[in-house]
């Protein structure tokens, strides 16, 4: 180094070590030392991750997880004799009211409705995971909001590390679904380090722990499956609203490939084991039924969903023109209120019961 | 290439593992820093490597120039020479349409009509950094306080080193060029330091300084949107903001350097706990304040000179300073308070230099409230630093209050949240007069605390993180 520095240059380095020296103080350590703090450091992050799993599953502040867990505990420890299945998103989650389709139909049923994320696809894995726990169900009745149908790979992939199923199961399951590299990590990352791919969830606990208490509590899911909403968000509708319409403009409907084949697989099971699938359209606001562009969409789904329908005597296809409802009977454009949910079941038994259907097969 | 994204991580780490493979051979390794250092700036934009390369080199030849001959008028034509060309460069990429648009805008006023060239110029990346380093090297040399460096490949190493080279610190070549010319040995002791300031200033980005960079934003944004508390929240949250920011960066990069083993200097130590502007100014960004001591206060005459010309200095040095920073008058009346402030300070306080809260010379109550004006006073300078116009920084201190309106209360709260770790560190540190306090705790400690942090930066790291703001510079 003194060969580099003048005398000069060399006092002034010598000061200036002096005064750093002052400031850090570098405690001897040996590589053991360094090795222990990475290794030890890891194992801390590690067990940080493990507890928020566990937390997580159980008290997440993001319901959606949650929901599609509790909605699989259900499947696999139905009740008894339960003969009809309510699958879909959330419309039917909040829409279907089970209870009343039991009084009006003389059925058992069980609201078994997840989130749109899940898409048709898990509809046809529940259908047939239920049949190979419980046997063939009487009917089953699926509910979905119209932007469903288009929904792709992406947005199951985004939920599929909430199906309580082993590693896999998405090339087990009826339609398959191959995921790439890039997406099994995606759904690695999703099941196995919420730490980092959860962490909007952890951050409000950390953030706003006053609100612990309401993740603590039930997510509200009755004992059939059917997770009412107290009270309407007209503000919330509209602006829904809003997003809707902009999410339709300009655009062409087109079903995706993900649920032209999970619908497939679910005719192929009604037909083998002999049970009625009715497709319904979700409740809908009436402000947003009325615009002209977005009724222009919605009849391209509705031709979809008619023409899918027709190959089958053992599909239909029910509240084609879709039930709407006042912004003060809603959450937002499809989740209608605890009262809006008795009328829109009620409608739904009543166009049940008027569809001349084949008889049921015997229970396989 | 952002230190907090993943391309670079990916980057740091072939680069770590070769450069290992390659220890003990520190040509070898000089040549691998080199490369390393032209791929990361070139991945930012690769025609500005040119640039690079020939400024480098000419500083480079001026330094073996002045080495070679040895006539006192050639040596120091070779340095002016030197010195034009970098700041020649520096201020036409910086400076060219500041400079005529202001000129043009004075010229309207007095009723002239001027209509100046004005360039669409892209600011070369780190460019205030580089030329400081660069000039410093060839003053230096022609001080005679350092040899010129033989080898174009050793030069070229130091001045583009990669872990500093768009965003400090500022390093001289008496610290720097040294060890690149001598085999360095990585010692675990310097290892562990290096890993945990890693980790502070990736804690300092990506939690502190980002997610209140939000609040920043949005207050900053639209400032006649808010009241008068939320402004000076927003103000308070800049602060905070750019410490967390700069510091950070500063922090990774001297822990990359450890992790190399080189030892860069020390940028930050702890500026909220300053007394008084010059205490500040010790404290912040200390690579920048020594340099400008050293090469423009001192040459300027420094305190030799009489009390009105060291005020004269002092105000000089530190509106230069403040133009350093941009090219913007809010830069310039940042520049110039501070320039002030160290005035007032030298004029009327008469504190010993050295005097903290445990020194003992007055009662803490005295010395803490010494501590808050000096904040205060600061923190007016960042209002001028963080504005886009003097204008902006005139409506927030006259509407700057006490006021609050429905969103006060979220942003006190996402300010408090995102500081208080920052705020607890800083405090340790301080205590301990160590800023490596947290590396001295038993291992028991040590683990939970770093994972603590890692955790932090899982669950609150921005992940559309914001550029350093010093890269702006």
């Amino acid at each position: 180094m003194s060969s580099q520095l003048s005398a000069a240059g060399e006092k002034k380095h010598r000061l200036h070590e002096a005064l750093e020296r002052s400031h850090e103080h570098v405690p001897p350590a040996t590589w053991v030392d360094v090795r222990s703090v990475m290794v030890g450091t890891l194992l801390w992050v590690l067990a940080l991750n493990v507890g928020a799993i566990w937390y997580l599953a159980n008290h997440s502040p993001n319901r959606g997880p949650r929901v599609i867990k509790t909605k699989w505990r259900l499947l696999d420890e139905a009740p008894h004799g339960t003969n009809m299945l309510v699958l879909g998103d959330s419309s039917g989650l909040r829409g279907v009211v089970p209870k009343i389709l039991n009084e009006r139909l003389g059925v058992q049923a069980i609201n078994l409705g997840t989130t749109r994320r899940m898409l048709v696809t898990t509809d046809a894995w529940m259908l047939e995971r239920f049949i190979a726990r419980h046997g063939a169900p009487e009917r089953v009745l699926v509910v979905h909001v119209y932007e469903v149908w288009h929904g792709d790979k992406d947005w199951l992939v985004s939920a599929m590390a909430d199906i309580p199923m082993n590693w896999g199961f998405w090339e087990r399951m009826k339609p398959a679904s191959p995921l790439l590299p890039s997406d099994q990590f995606r759904v690695f990352l999703n099941r196995y380090v919420p730490l980092y791919a959860d962490n909007q969830s952890l951050a409000t606990l950390f953030q706003k722990p006053w609100k612990a208490a309401r993740y603590f509590a039930s997510i509200g899911v009755d004992e059939t499956g059917y997770m009412p909403i107290k009270s309407a968000n007209p503000r919330e509708v509209e602006a829904d609203r809003a997003r809707n319409l902009a999410a339709v403009r300009g655009k062409t409907f087109v079903m995706s490939g993900m649920n032209r084949m999970a619908l497939e697989r679910i005719r192929e099971l009604a037909e083998a084991h002999g049970f009625d699938v009715y497709l319904a359209n979700s409740p809908l606001y009436e402000g947003l039924y009325k615009e002209p562009e977005f009724k222009a969409y919605y009849q391209q789904v509705q031709g979809a969903l008619r023409a899918f329908t027709a190959t089958s005597p053992r599909l239909h296809y029910i509240a084609q023109e879709p039930w709407t409802f006042r912004k003060d009977q809603l959450e937002n454009c499809d989740h209608v209120t605890e009262p809006a949910s008795v009328i829109y079941t009620n409608k739904l038994a009543d166009e049940i019961r008027r569809l001349k259907t084949l008889p049921p097969r015997p229970r396989t | 290439m952002l230190f907090n994204s993943f391309v670079f991580i990916c980057f740091f780490a072939m680069v770590y593992t070769t450069y290992l493979l390659l220890q003990g051979r520190v040509r070898w390794q000089n040549v691998l820093i080199m490369v390393a250092s032209f791929i990361f700036y070139g991945y930012w934009n690769w025609k500005f490597l040119i640039l690079v390369f020939l400024s480098a080199i000419l500083d480079y030849l001026a330094g073996l120039g002045m080495e070679v001959v040895k006539r006192p008028g050639w040596r120091k034509a070779i340095l002016l020479g030197s010195v034009c060309v970098n700041l020649g460069i520096f201020g036409f990429f910086k400076y060219w349409n500041f400079f005529t648009e202001s000129a043009a805008q004075l010229l309207t006023r007095f009723g002239f009509q001027a209509d100046f060239v004005t360039l669409n110029i892209i600011l070369p990346l780190g460019i205030s950094f580089s030329t400081f380093q660069s000039l410093s090297y060839t003053i230096d040399v022609y001080r005679r306080e350092l040899k010129a460096v033989r080898n174009p490949i050793d030069y070229l190493a130091y001045v583009t080193y990669f872990p500093q080279m768009v965003a400090g610190p500022i390093e001289r070549g008496t610290n720097l060029i040294t060890q690149f010319l001598t085999p360095r040995i990585i010692s675990p002791a310097q290892a562990h330091a290096g890993l945990f300031l890693v980790l502070q200033g990736y804690f300092k980005k990506v939690v502190v300084a980002d997610n209140v960079g939000l609040i920043v934003n949005r207050v900053f944004s639209d400032l006649p949107g808010f009241q008068g508390l939320d402004l000076v929240i927003g103000a308070l949250a800049f602060a905070v903001q750019i410490y967390g920011d700069f510091s950070g960066y500063s922090d990774i990069a001297r822990g990359m350097a450890k992790l190399m083993g080189f030892e860069l200097m020390m940028n930050f130590r702890n500026p909220f706990f300053a007394l008084s502007p010059q205490d500040f100014w010790r404290r912040w960004h200390i690579s920048l304040s020594t340099w400008l001591r050293d090469y423009l206060y001192i040459p300027l005459g420094g305190n030799r000179h009489g009390q009105l010309r060291t005020y004269l200095s002092l105000l000089t040095t530190m509106l230069l300073g403040g133009l350093w920073h941009g090219a913007a008058w809010h830069f310039v009346a940042w520049g110039a308070y501070h320039g002030c402030l160290l005035a007032l300070y030298r004029a009327f306080d008469r504190d010993p230099q050295d005097m903290d809260l445990w020194s003992g010379h007055r009662h803490k109550a005295y010395v803490l409230a010494k501590m808050g004006l000096m904040f205060v006073l600061t923190q007016i300078g960042w209002v001028l630093f963080r504005v886009s116009t003097v204008s902006e920084a005139v409506y927030l201190f006259t509407h700057a209050g006490l006021q609050t309106s429905p969103v006060t209360l979220e942003l006190a709260h996402g300010l408090l949240f995102f500081a208080a770790p920052l705020f607890v560190i800083e405090c340790w540190q301080y205590a301990k007069r160590d800023g490596l306090a947290p590396v001295h705790l038993p291992m028991l400690w040590r683990t939970p605390v770093y994972a603590a942090l890692l955790a932090w930066m899982c669950i609150f790291g921005v992940r559309n993180s914001l550029e350093f703001i010093y890269f702006q510079f």
